[in-house]
């Protein structure tokens, strides 16, 4: 089998490079690992109304559980920050699917049940993948291999530009979709807490009607074997406000997953080859928040390929666009969020407090987006002299 | 270790050594693991902490 372009991983950003790509007019083929894309569902499922419009995309009814107008952040103390944004909570598995639809409906060809194992290198160059399918083991070649196979990231891995994350590198999670949960609908909600959820955070996503997704995420190295399952029920157990919010909730659904915190991976593009979403580590190391960033990442990955095989040249030299091209949209959001984020995992609770007290809405959403950070350092420092070390850091 | 791992992925993500892949939603542990452990202590559920023992 030969294509222009092989994507592997039928996620959000695999379906939009494929959408792209074949809408330009290439030979596109998506390789999904699972039986059903969309399920089971690794995410929180919220996306800012920005995320979507700067991926281009039309929010439908079909795939919005709720609408959101602010985010209600809760210190360790309890002290709460509202800080005003519109988004949405998903319906991931109808909008996954609602993404590969597309990529589809503009010609591209899907494959379940085949799990790429490695990328076929050929004299340096990436040619294609070997997957396994229900049927054994095939190649298939293209011109431009998109790997957007997820954390795991064989393709990426065996192509030389994925190294593995290091334990302080990934959050471990954990989630319940519940129903019956008490919470302002309004709103997404974030717990910090050093002490309950080292290195990563608590949340409720609302989905309207008392459902919500009701999940935790613990940095690696702060956890041991099953911890993130167990932070999980402790905390609707003994978190004094969570507790509350699910004192009548019953969950119906678990997810688990990994999310890398650690900033992009230094390589996207080598000869033959992008990479692009999770396997990318394009995630925003404060939130974990990846569904943004991977729509038009993805979409920038499928451009670009599509230019690159109407120019008939596909080398890294030409493929290193994509590269310049997300990091013009996210180069600096990263560099900070990821500064950010290695402050606030090494914070204890009292340090927590204190920032909250320093910082207002405005300063929160700058840190946050990784915007205005020096100034939201300065003014740390101005009232927290406390946090001084921490907040040097900011400004480097 | 089979009812608890949900196929995440996290395990192969931080395995040092490429010696875990997921296959039929569950990890598979090839010659090179070399027992370190840390593809346990990222599992969200204790799935591979039940394979150990």
């Amino acid at each position: 089998m030969e294509f222009d372009v092989v994507v592997v991983g039928a996620g959000p950003a695999g379906s939009v490079a494929a959408w792209a790509a074949a809408e330009a007019g290439c030979d596109v083929l998506v390789l999904e690992r699972k039986a059903e894309v969309g399920v089971p569902k690794q995410c929180a499922e919220g996306i800012s109304a920005h995320g979507l419009e700067h991926a281009g995309i039309e929010p439908q009814d079909e795939w919005i559980a709720t609408e959101i107008s602010r985010a209600l952040i809760y210190a360790p103390n309890g002290k709460e920050f509202e800080v005003p944004g519109d988004g949405y909570v998903l319906e991931r598995r109808v909008f996954d699917k609602w993404l590969v639809v597309r990529a589809v409906e503009a010609g591209a060809e899907v494959k379940l049940l085949a799990r790429a194992r490695r990328a076929l290198v050929d004299d340096g160059r990436v040619v294609g993948v070997e997957y396994e399918g229900v049927d054994g083991v095939h190649e298939v070649r293209a011109r431009v291999t998109i790997a957007a196979d997820g954390i795991e990231s064989r393709i990426g891995r065996t192509a030389g530009l994925v190294p593995p994350l290091k334990p302080t590198e990934i959050c471990t999670c954990a989630q319940y979709e519940m129903i019956g949960v008490d919470v302002e609908e309004d709103a997404t909600h974030f717990f910090v807490d050093a002490e309950f959820f080292p290195g990563g955070y608590f949340w409720i996503f609302p989905k309207g009607e008392g459902r919500a997704n009701v999940g935790v995420g613990i940095r690696g190295s702060e956890s041991e074997p099953g911890d993130a399952l167990k932070v999980l029920n402790r905390a609707l157990e003994d978190h004094e406000l969570i507790s509350e919010a699910v004192a009548e909730a019953v969950p119906v659904e678990v997810n688990v997953g990994g999310v890398p915190v650690c900033g992009p991976v230094g390589r996207t593009y080598g000869d033959g080859i992008l990479v692009v979403g999770d396997a990318a580590r394009q995630v925003n190391p404060v939130t974990g928040g990846g569904l943004h960033t991977s729509l038009v990442c993805g979409r920038i990955a499928g451009e670009v390929a599509a230019e690159a095989i109407e120019e008939d040249d596909t080398s890294a030299t030409f493929l290193k666009q994509y590269q310049d091209q997300w990091k013009e949209e996210f180069g600096r959001m990263f560099k900070y969020t990821l500064k950010a984020s290695k402050i606030l995992s090494e914070m204890s609770n009292e340090e927590l407090n204190a920032l909250a007290e320093a910082l207002d809405r405005e300063d929160i959403l700058r840190l946050v987006k990784g915007e205005g950070v020096v100034k939201v350092a300065k003014k740390v420092i101005a009232r927290k002299p406390s946090l001084l070390k921490y907040a040097k850091h900011l400004m480097k | 270790m089979v009812e608890r791992c949900l196929g995440c992925a996290a395990c192969a993500a931080v395995c040092p050594k490429d010696a875990l892949t997921i296959s039929g939603g569950k990890p598979e542990f090839g010659p090179e693991c070399d027992d370190c452990g840390i593809c346990a202590k990222v599992c969200p559920t204790g799935a591979i902490e039940d394979e150990g023992e």
